[in-house]
Formats: structure tokens, C-alpha cells, sequence
């Protein structure tokens, strides 16, 4: 191993943290002192993550064969993923401790979320392809049973249905590696790319394909069109913090593994007009717009949150696959933003399904009354996800529709930001029923659906409050940020 | 002229003789005399054999006073040597090994009868290989046939006679038809002698006349022989005459009666009317069609059958369509190939048979599937003798099947137009061989499951006098037939190099 | 070339394995000095340590054994370069432990003595595979195998057991026929006259142009031939049916020694007699490709269909056996070096995995799929060693299917770039994506195991189910499976001294 070994901190403290809650005996029984625990361990990585953040650098930490190592390295991209996991990471434990006081096996959950944590970190740090993609392999088998805790008959099916799309996801992206691995010598990330036109050349076809493969293979994690199955089976299934990470943190691992192939391996230069870019906006905007059609329709709560995920994480998709800078401040910024909007809303929605004992949407009534504070969070944060101003959704879709229309891909610089509009009206109308039906009940109440207590505990609530506290304030103050995002474009386009 | 040359002579008339005597003897004796008649007789071949290789040359010995080309002839060489004592030493294995067998088969009254076919056959045998008269042949050939229809009868059951009878009818056929060959070559060469009749031949194809009747006298002789060989699709009385008679006498015949008949065939092409003539022809390549449509199709029946015996009797059509193969390639080297088939396959089915007797007797003298469920353990050294055969049959290397199939694959290598369906046949039939054979060899030694045995069998099995312990002759017999099949499989050598030098001073 | 200690791993086992067979005759119902277990036990230490001493002392294995010549140039010797002792080295490693694993697994059983007598005979035979010097001796010891493992298949006795030692003993002696042609052609083809094995290849090269497309034919017939042990498709019929055999034969010998048997010949074949260099580009490299292809397909689909969870596993063998065969179809240095590595890294992954399924078998009596709910818990270290097996035969990267996955791709990209204007060219990027969706299909076939044995679902019923009594299996079980799972480790982490000595090989033979 050679480099700074802090890095290696953040990844392995979590794993080893987890395990040890997974086998610790005391913590089996008392599923509120596990929760605690892991809100405590995760509030150290966040020390640790600054820490590792601050020193930067760069780690290998081993050679698996001879052309094959593992390494770690602090860049920007890597500081911006890392920070936003661990701290979206430390609420939703905080929020655990009190919703999951109704689950069964806490610790296992516990464990398995603090494992993950570490696998994510790993991902954010991981210096060259082969690193990200053992990490990624990683992530997907750790949160694997973070899905099927519930142990429902639906929970087992989502489960399987997510592993499968992820390795196949993870397959096809290692046809475009095992590509790359023969056309260049190695496979470190590098701003720009990192091909060289001989390289390439004679292999066109193949490489056009290659690229597509890794997209698509990633996208599966991004829940990009038409390999977004298993998104809607998974979150439902899953108990709410899961749920919450899952949309917010770990469909952004796929995205991040995107940015690193297209925008640090292949360079995006070479993608520039090609079939592979076309084909990905438009597969993108397809999403956008059928996830909005399908959150539309679906009766479900979580399984709608669900779907608007898809959508919301296809315009970051969108952003990029513009391979322009602006768009892709516009993407980075949505990253940060949906994380935070959508962990808030899963935070939400869960509260509202202990609070009413109802999954339906239109089952979940006269909220107003009884969790004023809850609704009034999920109205801004609803909004934030629209896109109205002052709140942060605005900011990243201007930049998504800025770069849009500032880039050259043709007719997509006005079907973009047509789509999106779209998508925004969509959004409106699946989020905000609940609001107005909340705040505004009139009619008959309906049996059984009223909420029962008040506005949830401390734990759930803090969480909630300071996501969507954020995103109002990242929306009202978005400098510092969009700049960052913008050293950060400047240096790959 | 050495003492030696005189045996090939002596050999015929000594099995002649013995065959007279026993008339007289009753059926032990006529036992004795014929086994100590037929060791004599493969000592006597050996020695021509050793006098032969050490001279290296052939030799023909005048019958009587007259000398060639109007008086008679026998002709020894390496080949007639090696073919003679190779004969004698399986029939007297397989007489040894069905002594005990036969006793119970045949009637009491009628045992030196059997022993005296076996004595006629043994002197007609040797009669083939060395005569040098066409005529002689013929009268031989039919004092054979008798011979093997007296075999075969000797049970007097049922199935026996009308097996006799297919036998006596097919045969019969067949050397009407070397009859009518005969004389026709005697109507165009004037010779009855092999020698003189080959140079006859040969002025008549390069003058150019009676090319029609020549062919017409191959096509018919080889016709008649392959009848009695039972070439494909000639066959249909082999299985009802093997599968009905009594082991030894099946031995006998499928491993070395029809063999003769090959052996008289090869020695016609050879010394009577030339290779190049035969090859010309083009008749090597109908045998050759039969000989592969043969091993094929004699695997195919032979994995419908339920009865052993029949299932044994059908493999032979596929083997001895391997030798018609290897004869049809019409290259030395598939000649070499088939005659070293001819040895193992007398080797190997007279093992067979003779294991098959030590299996019959402990399982209650029956022989279909499921009585002999199991009989391996019962009888070990026979189950050990079947599975080698078995063995040697699909080709299993070290055993003689795998040289055979080697020597066969290798000539077939030098015939480019051959070569694809030779191969391609060879693999076939060894699995097929493989699946009729092993599915025997696997029923041997399943274990019966529960007490399934009927009642029926145990009672015939106490009947029988061995239920485990069979006679030292079997087990010395089914010992050495392993020894000669492993001989055959290890050192081949020098009875390759003996066939071949044999074949080159054929003619 | 008399180096007599070469003839002792091979003879000794057999031997050996044949007094125990003998030794029962004679004692039956008295007691004797030795049980068969121990008796076996002791013989298959011994022979690994002799082994291992013949393989690691430099110098030891001399110049070979000629043992006896069996026809005109044909000889049986026994010769270890690098190759074979890559395979004796792994054969040697697995019997013992596969040996203890039966102890325990075979305690209950009746005619212990047939069982580890064909055992031990077996793995002689397999060591006089891996040491054959040259065609004829592995033909010969390729039929023997054939022999000995059969009434291994006819174990349990039962209707299903003899039929499929029947189905075994046809497809097997079927295919050493065709197997049979490329002897004989390549003994009249070669240079020398011998099938002595030949880095390269050693066909004479001015005969072998002539005919070259009949020996190509002969080529694609025999790799058929040796493909029936490899369970090529369409050969493999025999080897799901064999499942019904006791556990510790269907993983040694099925998923190892059989099987893998007839991988070694084929590469041997190919890179020793042959040549790759004769048959690269031509029509004869496609169709063994695309064989190899649709049974990677054809087991991998199956298997995910299929609810017997031994005979799942066995599907996988044939879709695993069959990337070794794309890797040696390849015709590269680095291809022979990737199907190695995969031959290699497959025995130990499908070893263990049979192991925990017999493990569980043993203890549960549970053969199919959707029994196995909730026995992760109480079966913790079995099941951690199937998650092991399970995340390396997908290709999880820390383990060793990975590296050999990776290997296999690699050089399938190599191909491409090397011999880029090949007609068939896309067949082997085409090969690439296979691989791929069977290391998919693993995914599902594996992992919906372990998620119904981690996960029990919960409906409400309590049953009383033996699944609640269940427990690890005793150390002799146990060890064998948490040795091969630390291998699958080692080999994923720590690959370079393997894969050193494989390409090293593949330098000198591709």
C-alpha cells in the first residue's frame, strides 16, 4: 500500500462498524440502542470523511494481478459524492432511531447501513475503473439486504429483481471495461479522458459500443430507461430509510459511475455527436417523461416517490449526456439537490404511513391537522422538487435548460427543455395532491384514514427539517456550490 | 526336405483319423482322444509356423506322385502357419472350456458324435489353409458344412434342428454357388490348381477375352463365400445357428468356421486370380459397402436382442464386417488389418462363449437378461472373462480390439476415397458395440435387488451342478483365451510383422 | 526416461484401491485391520504428499517414464511438464480433502468397501491423465476413467442410478471412439511418428498441408469425442442425470476429475498435438467456438430453470466447463493461459459448491430448491462457504471467478485485435457478451439459493419443518469446504503466482 492511508479510513471504519453491529449480541435484542449506535458511528465517519477529504490525495491499496489494482484518490467529484452520502447517511440513522422502533431484526438493518456507507465511500474515492467497479459490485450486494429486511414475500421478490438488474448492469458495463482495458494501458480516471485517437482507432464500432454498454450497464443503477424495473419493486419494499438512501444516494452511485466513464475515462470529446449520444438523451428524456406519466398514475406512496425518482434522476442524466458545461453544473447541482429533496419526501412518506397506517395516496387524508409540521416540510420540499423558485429544484433545472439550449445535439435543445417542462407539471401533480387534500381536507372524511397522533418524534422529524431546510437554502444561496460545480466542469469539458 | 514340411499333411490326416476312431470310443474318450488330437495338431502348425519364418519362403508339398499342374498340392507358409496353429489353440480352448457344458447338453449316447464333427471340422479347417487345389477347397468346404450342421443338431431341441436346417439350406447355397464358380474357372483356365490357374488367369486378362466371365466368376465365388461367412446381407441364419447351438459349437463356428471361409477367399483373391485384377474390379468395393452397412447394422440388431446368445451371435455379422472392410480397402495394409481381425475375433468370441457357458451354468442354464442379473458375482472369472471380452470388442486399448481398430483406422488412412466412411463407421460401431455389450456386462454385475429371484430359477439353478465353482477346464480355458486377447492387445509386434511377411509370400 | 517414481502416484492408488475391492472378498463379516475409510484415507494422503514431493523437489520428475509400447510407435509414458503438473498439482490438493468430506458423508452407507476402492482407483487414473506424456497414454487412461467412475455412478443402485450409469458408460465410450480418429491421424500425421505431446503442435507440416481439411474434420470429431467428458452440447446429456450419484462423486468426479479430464485432453489435443497455430482462422476454430457458445447458453438457461439443486449445479458445470473450452478455442498464448486459469479456479469453486449442497443433503435430506428456505441461519458456516463459491462463480472481483472471467474476456479481446480480419472475428466478442449473460444467469441461479436460505419468507405458518433442527455438518465436512472457500480467496486476492506460471505455459504451447 502506498499513499495516504487516511483514505482508507472512511471506507473500512464503516464495514468493520457494520459487522460488528451485525454480531454484536447485545444490540440483537434492542433495536432502539442499534439504531442509536449507528447514528453514533456514522456521526465519527463524518469526522473521518473530512479528514480523508481535507488531506486528499491518493492511496493503492492493492494489486490484484498484474495490470489490475485498487487505488483511491480525493478529486473534486469524489469530495462533492462523498460529503453529500455521509451526511444524508447520518440523518437517515437519526431518522431510524425512531422509525424503525417498529421493525423486527433492527440490527441487521443497522449493519447492513452502515456496510453500505462504507461501500459508497469507497465507490466515491475509487481512483480507476477497475476500483469503481469493485466497489460498485460491493454496494450492490450490501444493500442487497437492506431490500429484503422486511422478508415479505414482496420484499424477497424486489430483492431478487434488484440484483439482477444491478449484475446485469454491472455486466454490461464490464464488456465497455474489459474494452478499455485492452486499448489503453491503464484505467485511471483523469478529467478529460484518457484515450489516445490511436488508441481507438480501426475499432470504432466496437469501442461506440463499448461506450453504450457501460452507459446502459449503469444506468440500470440510475434507473434509466428501459432497465428501470426494478426500482419500483425495491423502494415500496423496502422499509423507509431504506427506501430513502436507495432513491437519494445509491441510483447517484450509478450516475457517478457515468460521469467517471464518459466524462474521466472516454472523454467526452469522443462521444461528441456520435449515435451513442443521441441515443442516450434520448433515452434520458424518455424517462424523464414516462417516470413523471408513471408517478402520475400510481397509487401507491412510495412506489410513487418511486417512479418520480426515475424521472428526476434521468434529468441529471439528461444533463449530462449534453456533454456540455453547463448542463453538466446543472447536473451535478440536481445530484445534491434530489438527494436531499428525495431522502426528505421518503422521510416524509414514511412518517405519514405510521401516522395513518395507509400506503394509498388517496387513502392518506386530513394530514393537516394532525402533522402540521411534517405536511408543511413536504410541501416545500415538493415544491423544491417542481422547480419553483426560490427553492434549489429551480436552480439545477435553469442550468439543465440553459445548457440545453446552449449545446449543439439539434432538435434535443428544445426537446429538452419541452420535456422537462413537462415533467415539472407532472411532478406538480403527483406531489401536491397530497398537500392540498391535506391542508385543505373539505369533503367527507374518509374511514380509517385520518392520521391518528401528531406530528412524529424528535428523531424522524430533525432529519426531515433540516433536508428540506437545506434545500431551500441551497436553492436561495447557490454560489458557493455552482461554483465548486463549476471548477469541477472546467476541468473535464 | 526337412521332417517339418510333412506336418501340414500330417495335421489334416490326423484329425481325419481321430475323427474315424472316436466312432468307435464312447463319448469320454472320444473327448480325450479329440483334445489330445487338437493339441498335436496346433504343436504341428506351430512348428510349420517357426520352420516357415526361419526359411523364410513358402512351400508346397506334392500329395501323392504326380506333380503339379495335374496332381494336388498343399502349400505352407508363414501366414497358413501362423492362421493354423492360431485356429487349433481356440478350438482347443473352447472345446476345453465346454467340456463340462456339452456333457450336460448333449445325450449321452450322442457325445462322441460331437466329438467327432469337432475332429472333421478341425481337419477341414486346416484343409482351407494350406491346400493349394481349388477342387480340394470345394470338397472340404462341403465336408465342413456337414460338419457344422452336425454341430449344430446335436442338441435335437427344437430350435436346434430348424437352425441345422437354415444352416444346411444357406450353406448349401453358398457352395452351390463356389461350385458353379469353379467350374467355370476350370472351364476357362483348364486348372484346378491355385498356381498354375493364377498364370492361366493372367494370360486370359491381358488378351483380353472372357473378361465378362471372369468377373462373372469373382462376383459368384465371392458371392458363395461371403454367404457362408455370413457377410451382410447374407446373414440372416447366424444368429438362429450360433444362438441355438451349444456353446462350444458356437465358439467354434463364429470364431473359426467362418473364418475359413475368409481365409479361403483371401487366398482365391490372392493366389488364383491376382489383386490387380480383383482391385480392377471394383468388386473390393462392394465388399467393402457390405462390410460397413454390416457393422452397423449388426450393432443395431444386436441391441434389439434379449437373448445373450443371439445378442453374441449378431455381433459377429458386425465383426465379420469388419474384416470384409478391411479386405474391401484393397490395400495390403487393410489386408493385414483384417487378418489380424480374423485372429482376434476368434480369440475374443471364443471368450465370450466360453465365459457365457461358466455364466449360463449359475443362473439356472438361462439365458436372457434377467436371469443372468447379478451372475458375475456368483462367477467371477467368468464375469471377469465376459467384461474382457466386452472389452476387447468396443476397442478398449491394451486389449486386441484396440489394435484391430488401430491397424484398421491406420489403412484406411492410405485410401483417400475410403477413408472418411471407414472412420466415421469405426467410431459408430464401437458405440454401438459398446452399448449391447456393456449393457450385458452391467446387468452381470448389478445386484439383485431384494429378493426379486422367482422361485422358478433357484430350482434350476440346484439342478445344476456348479453355483460358483466351476470345472478347472472352464476357468484354465476362460484364463487362457484372457492371456491370448491381452497377448494380442500388448505385443503385437511380431504377429503383425508375421502377417505381413505372411501376406507377401501369399502368392 | 526411467524414472520409476512417476509410475508410483498412478499405480499405487489403483493398486491400492483394488486390494480394498479384493481384501472384501476375503474377510467378509471378520474384522480387519484396517477400515476402508482409513485404509483409503491413508492411500490418497500418501499419494498427494508423493505428489506434491514429485511436482515441488526440482529434478525429481527426470525425463519421464516410458512404460511399455503398446503398438508399431505408440508407447504409454508418463512425462510432467508444466501443464500436467498444473493439473496433477490441483488433483492432488482436492482428493484428500474430498476424501475426508466422504468419511463423514458416507458413514451411514452400506458397501463402503465398492465405494472407496473405486474412489482411490479413480484418482490414480486421473494422475496417469495428468501425467500422460503423450496421446496414446491419455486415450488409455481417458477409457480407464471411463471404467472406474462408472460403478461410482451406480452407487446408490437405485432404477435412476443405473440408468444413468448407462447413459455415462455409452456417451463416454462414444466419444473415446471419435476420440479414437484423432489418435490415429495424429499418429500418422506427426512428424516423429509418436503422439508424444509437443508445445506447439507436431504435425509434420508439409503432410499435414495437404490434408488439412480432413484433419480439420478429424480435429472437429475429436473434439467432440473428448467434448462428450467435457459435456460439450450436445454430449453433456449424461452429466445432469449423473447427479444421482453420492455427493462427494458427483463433486470430485463430476464437477474435477471427470469432467475436467476432458477439458485437459481437449487443450492437450489442441496445443500439444495439433498445433494451435494449424488450426487458428480456420472453419474448424468456428464450430468448436460456437459449441462452446451454445453450451455456455444452453447450461446457463438450464440451470436457471432447473429446481433439483444438484443437477442446477450440474448445468453450471457444463456452462462453466464450456469457458474453458472458448478460452482454448481462442487459439492464443494468453487464451490457453485464461482457460487454465479457469480450469483451475472452476474445480475449486464447484467443488465447494456440491459440498454445501451435500452438506445440506446430509443433514436435511433437502434436495430441492424451494426447500431451503431459512437454512442460512442454521447452517451458518456451510452457507457463508456457498456465498463464497456463489459470489466467485458470478465473478464478483476479490475472488477467483473473476480473475478468470477477466482472463477469458481479455483474451477474447486480444483475438480480436490480433486477428482482427478473421471471417468469423465477431464470433469471439460475441463470445465475450455469452460470458457475460452466463456469469448473469450464475447470478440468478446461485443467488436465488442463498436469498431463500438467508431470507425465509414469513406467511404466518409455523411448520414443523426439519429445517429448524438443522445444523452444520461435523468437521470433516467442514474443513474441506472452509479450505476451498479460503482458496477461492486467495486465488481472487492474489493471483499472480498462478497466473504467472499459466501464462508462462501458454507462452510456450500457444
Amino acid at each position: 500500500m502506498e499513499g495516504q492511508i487516511i483514505l482508507l479510513l472512511p471506507i473500512v471504519y464503516p464495514i468493520l462498524a457494520g459487522m460488528l453491529v451485525l454480531s454484536g449480541k447485545g444490540l440483537r435484542e434492542n433495536g432502539r440502542l442499534a439504531s442509536l449506535v449507528t447514528a453514533a458511528a456514522l456521526a465519527v465517519q463524518l469526522v473521518f470523511v473530512a479528514a480523508a477529504l481535507a488531506r486528499g490525495g491518493s492511496l493503492t491499496i492493492w494489486k490484484l494481478t498484474d495490470t489490475i489494482s485498487l487505488t483511491l484518490r480525493v478529486d473534486g467529484v469524489s469530495r462533492l459524492f462523498a460529503a453529500l452520502t455521509c451526511g444524508v447517511w447520518l440523518l437517515g440513522a437519526v431518522y431510524s432511531v425512531s422509525y424503525l422502533s417498529h421493525e423486527a431484526r433492527v440490527s441487521r438493518f443497522c449493519g447492513f447501513y452502515l456496510i453500505v456507507e462504507g461501500a459508497l465511500t469507497g465507490l466515491d474515492f475509487s481512483a480507476d475503473l477497475i476500483t469503481m467497479y469493485v466497489f460498485f459490485e460491493m454496494m450492490t450486494l450490501t444493500s442487497l439486504p437492506l431490500v429484503l429486511h422486511e422478508q415479505s414475500r414482496e420484499a424477497v421478490r424486489a430483492g431478487m429483481k434488484y440484483l439482477f438488474y444491478s449484475v446485469a448492469g454491472a455486466f454490461m458495463a464490464l464488456f465497455g471495461i474489459l474494452f478499455l482495458a485492452g486499448v489503453s494501458s491503464g484505467l485511471a480516471f483523469s478529467g478529460g479522458g484518457i484515450l489516445t485517437d490511436a488508441a481507438v482507432s480501426g475499432k470504432e464500432g466496437l469501442f461506440k459500443l463499448a461506450a453504450f454498454c457501460m452507459i446502459l450497464g449503469f444506468g440500470v443503477k440510475a434507473g434509466m430507461f428501459p432497465l428501470h424495473g426494478w426500482l419500483p419493486a425495491a423502494h415500496p419494499a423496502a422499509p423507509a430509510p431504506a427506501s430513502a438512501v436507495l432513491s437519494g444516494l445509491i441510483t447517484k452511485s450509478g450516475v457517478l459511475a457515468i460521469i467517471r466513464v464518459v466524462y474521466f475515462i472516454i472523454g467526452a470529446e469522443r462521444l461528441r455527436g456520435s449515435w451513442v449520444q443521441y441515443v442516450w438523451i434520448v433515452l434520458a428524456l424518455l424517462t424523464v417523461v414516462m417516470g413523471s406519466m408513471l408517478a402520475y398514475r400510481e397509487p401507491l406512496l412510495k412506489k410513487r416517490l418511486a417512479y418520480s425518482t426515475v424521472s428526476q434522476v434521468s434529468y441529471i442524466l439528461f444533463g449530462l449526456s449534453l456533454l456540455q458545461p453547463t448542463a453538466f453544473v446543472g447536473a451535478l447541482s440536481h445530484i445534491v439537490f434530489h438527494s436531499m429533496i428525495k431522502n426528505a419526501l421518503f422521510f416524509i412518506a414514511g412518517a405519514f404511513i405510521v401516522a395513518t397506517g395507509k400506503t394509498r395516496v388517496k387513502e392518506i387524508q386530513r394530514l393537516g391537522g394532525a402533522l402540521p409540521l411534517t405536511l408543511g416540510c413536504y410541501t416545500i420540499a415538493s415544491l423544491a422538487l417542481v422547480g419553483i423558485p426560490p427553492a434549489s429544484g429551480f436552480v439545477s433545472k435553469w442550468y439543465l435548460a440553459a445548457g440545453a439550449l446552449a449545446s449543439d445535439t439539434g432538435a434535443f435543445r428544445f426537446i429538452g427543455p419541452a420535456a422537462l417542462l413537462v415533467s415539472a407539471l407532472l411532478t406538480a401533480g403527483y406531489l401536491l395532491p397530497l398537500t392540498i387534500s391535506g391542508f385543505f381536507p373539505g369533503g367527507e372524511p374518509a374511514a380509517g384514514g385520518a392520521a391518528k397522533s401528531g406530528d412524529p418524534s424528535w428523531w424522524m422529524l430533525i432529519p426531515i427539517a433540516v433536508l428540506t431546510a437545506c434545500s431551500l437554502f441551497l436553492g436561495c444561496f447557490p454560489g458557493p456550490l455552482l461554483s465548486a460545480l463549476e471548477s469541477i466542469a472546467a476541468s473535464v469539458l | 526336405m526337412s521332417i517339418v514340411q510333412n506336418f501340414p499333411f500330417f495335421s489334416i490326416i490326423l484329425a481325419m483319423f481321430s475323427g474315424i476312431v472316436s466312432s468307435i470310443l464312447p463319448g469320454k474318450r472320444a473327448r480325450n482322444v479329440s483334445l489330445i488330437m487338437i493339441a498335436a495338431t496346433t504343436a504341428l502348425s506351430f512348428a510349420v509356423l517357426c520352420f516357415c519364418i526361419r526359411t523364410g519362403e513358402s512351400y508346397t508339398y506334392m500329395m501323392g506322385h504326380f506333380p503339379a499342374p495335374w496332381g494336388n498340392e498343399i502349400r505352407a507358409g508363414v501366414l497358413e502357419g501362423l492362421t493354423a496353429s492360431m485356429f487349433g489353440v481356440v478350438m482347443f480352448l473352447s472345446v476345453l472350456g465346454g467340456v463340462n457344458y456339452t456333457a450336460s447338453d448333449v445325450e449321452r449316447s450322442k457325445l462322441n458324435l460331437f466329438y467327432i464333427m469337432i475332429d472333421l471340422m478341425l481337419s477341414s479347417l486346416l484343409a482351407l489353409v494350406y491346400t493349394n487345389d481349388l477342387f480340394t477347397a470345394y470338397v472340404f468346404v462341403e465336408i465342413n458344412t456337414i460338419a457344422g450342421c452336425g454341430l449344430i443338431m446335436i442338441r435335437q431341441k427344437r430350435k436346434s434342428m430348424s437352425a441345422a436346417i437354415r444352416y444346411m439350406i444357406m450353406s448349401q447355397l453358398g457352395s452351390g454357388l463356389f461350385l458353379i464358380g469353379l467350374s467355370m474357372l476350370y472351364d476357362v483356365t483348364g486348372h484346378l490348381l491355385m498356381s498354375p490357374a493364377r498364370e492361366s488367369v493372367a494370360r486370359i486378362m491381358a488378351g483380353e477375352s472372357y473378361v465378362i466371365p471372369m468377373l462373372v466368376i469373382l462376383a459368384v465365388i465371392s458371392v458363395g463365400l461371403a454367404i457362408k461367412s455370413g457377410l451382410y446381407p447374407f446373414h440372416y441364419w447366424i444368429p438362429d445357428t450360433y444362438g441355438y447351438a451349444t456353446p462350444t459349437a458356437s465358439a467354434v463356428l463364429s470364431g473359426l468356421v467362418s473364418k475359413g471361409y475368409i481365409f479361403l477367399l483371401i487366398k482365391i483373391f490372392y493366389r488364383v486370380l491376382g489383386e490387380n485384377f480383383v482391385i480392377g474390379s471394383h468388386l473390393i468395393n462392394v465388399l467393402y459397402c457390405f462390410g460397413v452397412a454390416g457393422m452397423v447394422m449388426g450393432s443395431v440388431h444386436a441391441i434389439a436382442e434379449k437373448d445373450a446368445r443371439r445378442m453374441i451371435a449378431y455381433s459377429s455379422v458386425a465383426q465379420i464386417g469388419y474384416i470384409y472392410m478391411g479386405i474391401g480397402l484393397g490395400t495390403e495394409q487393410g489386408m493385414v488389418a483384417a487378418v489380424f481381425h480374423i485372429f482376434t475375433h476368434s480369440i475374443t468370441k471364443a471368450l465370450l462363449f466360453i465365459s457365457a457357458v461358466g455364466l449360463y451354468e449359475v443362473s439356472g442354464g438361462r439365458t436372457d437378461y434377467h436371469s443372468l442379473r447379478g451372475a458375475a458375482y456368483r462367477n467371477s472369472l467368468a464375469g471377469i472373462g465376459f467384461a474382457v471380452g466386452s472389452l476387447s470388442m468396443v476397442g478398449f486399448p491394451m486389449l486386441s480390439g484396440f489394435i484391430s481398430k488401430l491397424l484398421f483406422a491406420a489403412s484406411a488412412l492410405r485410401c483417400p476415397g475410403k477413408m472418411l466412411p471407414t472412420i466415421i463407421v469405426l467410431a459408430v460401431s464401437t458405440t454401438l458395440n459398446a452399448v449391447y455389450f456393456l449393457r450385458l456386462v452391467i446387468t452381470l454385475y448389478s445386484r439383485q435387488q431384494g429378493s426379486e429371484k422367482d422361485p422358478e430359477g433357484e430350482a434350476k439353478e440346484r439342478k445344476r451342478p456348479a453355483s460358483g465353482k466351476s470345472s478347472w477346464m472352464l476357468r484354465l480355458s476362460i484364463l487362457c483365451l484372457i492371456g491370448l486377447n491381452l497377448f494380442l492387445g500388448l505385443m503385437s509386434r511380431p504377429v503383425i510383422q508375421a502377417i505381413t511377411d505372411g501376406l507377401a509370400m501369399f502368392d | 526416461m526411467n524414472n520409476m517414481i512417476l509410475a508410483v502416484p498412478v499405480l499405487l492408488p489403483v493398486i491400492g484401491g483394488g486390494s480394498i475391492l479384493f481384501s472384501e472378498r476375503r474377510s467378509r463379516g471378520g474384522r480387519r485391520l484396517l477400515s476402508p475409510e482409513r485404509f483409503a484415507g491413508c492411500l490418497v494422503l500418501l499419494n498427494s504428499l508423493i505428489v506434491a514431493a514429485i511436482l515441488l523437489i526440482p529434478g525429481a520428475r527426470g525425463e519421464g517414464l516410458v512404460l511399455f509400447r503398446l503398438f508399431a510407435n505408440l508407447t504409454v509414458m508418463f512425462r510432467i511438464d508444466r501443464m500436467g503438473s498444473v493439473f496433477a498439482g490441483l488433483v492432488a490438493f482436492l482428493w484428500p480433502l474430498a476424501t475426508l468430506y466422504s468419511f463423514e458423508y458416507m458413514k451411514h452407507e452400506n458397501r463402503k468397501d465398492t465405494f472407496f476402492a473405486f474412489y482411490v482407483m479413480t484418482y490414480g487414473i486421473t494422475m496417469g491423465i495428468a501425467f500422460a506424456g503423450n496421446l496414446t497414454t491419455l486415450y488409455l487412461f481417458y477409457e480407464m476413467l471411463t471404467l472406474v467412475t462408472f460403478p461410482l455412478v451406480l452407487f446408490p443402485l437405485s432404477r435412476e442410478a443405473v440408468r444413468a450409469s448407462r447413459t455415462y458408460l455409452y456417451f463416454s465410450i462414444g466419444g473415446a471412439a471419435f476420440a479414437f480418429i484423432g489418435l490415429v491421424f495424429v499418429m500418422s500425421f506427426s512428424v516423429t511418428g509418436t503422439t508424444a505431446f509437443q508445445p506447439g503442435g507436431m504435425l509434420n507440416p508439409e503432410t499435414a498441408a495437404g490434408s488439412r481439411d480432413i484433419l480439420l474434420f478429424v480435429y472437429v470429431l475429436a473434439f467432440f469425442g473428448f467434448g462428450v467428458k467435457a459435456a460439450v452440447f450436445p454430449c453433456h446429456v449424461w452429466l445432469p442425470r449423473a447427479t444421482v450419484a453420492p455427493t462427494p462423486v458427483t463433486a470430485l468426479l463430476h464437477a474435477v476429475a471427470v469432467v475436467k479430464s476432458g477439458a485437459f485432453a481437449i487443450l492437450r489435443f489442441t496445443y500439444f498435438n495439433y498445433g494451435a497455430g494449424f488450426v487458428r482462422g480456420s472453419w474448424a476454430q468456428w464450430v468448436i467456438m460456437a459449441a462452446a457458445l451454445a453450451t455456455i447458453l444452453f447450461g446457463s438457461t438450464m440451470a436457471v430453470r432447473e429446481v433439483h439443486w444438484k443437477r442446477r449445479l450440474a448445468y453450471s458445470t457444463i456452462s462453466n466447463l464450456s469457458y474453458i473450452l472458448f478460452g482454448a478455442a481462442l487459439m492464443t498464448p494468453f487464451g490457453l493461459a485464461a482457460s487454465l486459469s479457469h480450469l483451475t479456479a472452476h474445480a475449486f469453486m464447484k467443488i465447494c459448491s456440491f459440498f454445501c449442497a451435500g452438506a445440506v443433503m446430509h443433514q436435511t435430506g433437502k434436495t430441492y430448491i424451494y426447500e431451503l428456505d431459512g437454512l442460512g441461519r442454521r447452517m451458518p458456516v456451510t452457507f457463508a462457504c456457498l456465498l463464497t463459491a456463489s459470489l466467485s462463480l458470478m465473478g464478483i472481483p476479490l475472488f477467483a471467478g473473476f480473475i478468470s472471467k477477466w482472463n477469458l474476456c481479455r483474451a477474447a479481446f486480444l483475438y480480436g485485435d490480433q486477428y482482427a480480419d478473421g471471417p468469423g472475428g465477431w464470433l469471439v466478442y460475441a463470445g465475450v457478451a455469452v460470458i457475460l449473460y452466463s456469469a448473469l444467469m450464475t447470478g440468478i441461479y446461485m443467488f436465488s439459493v442463498l436469498i431463500r436460505a438467508y431470507t425465509p419468507v414469513h406467511e404466518g405458518q409455523a411448520q414443523e419443518d426439519p429445517a429448524q433442527t438443522a445444523s452444520d455438518p461435523g468437521w470433516m465436512m467442514l474443513v474441506p469446504l472452509l479450505i476451498f472457500a479460503a482458496v477461492i480467496l486467495l486465488i481472487g486476492l492474489h493471483s499472480g503466482p498462478l497466473m504467472g506460471l499459466l501464462t508462462a505455459i501458454g507462452g510456450e504451447a500457444g
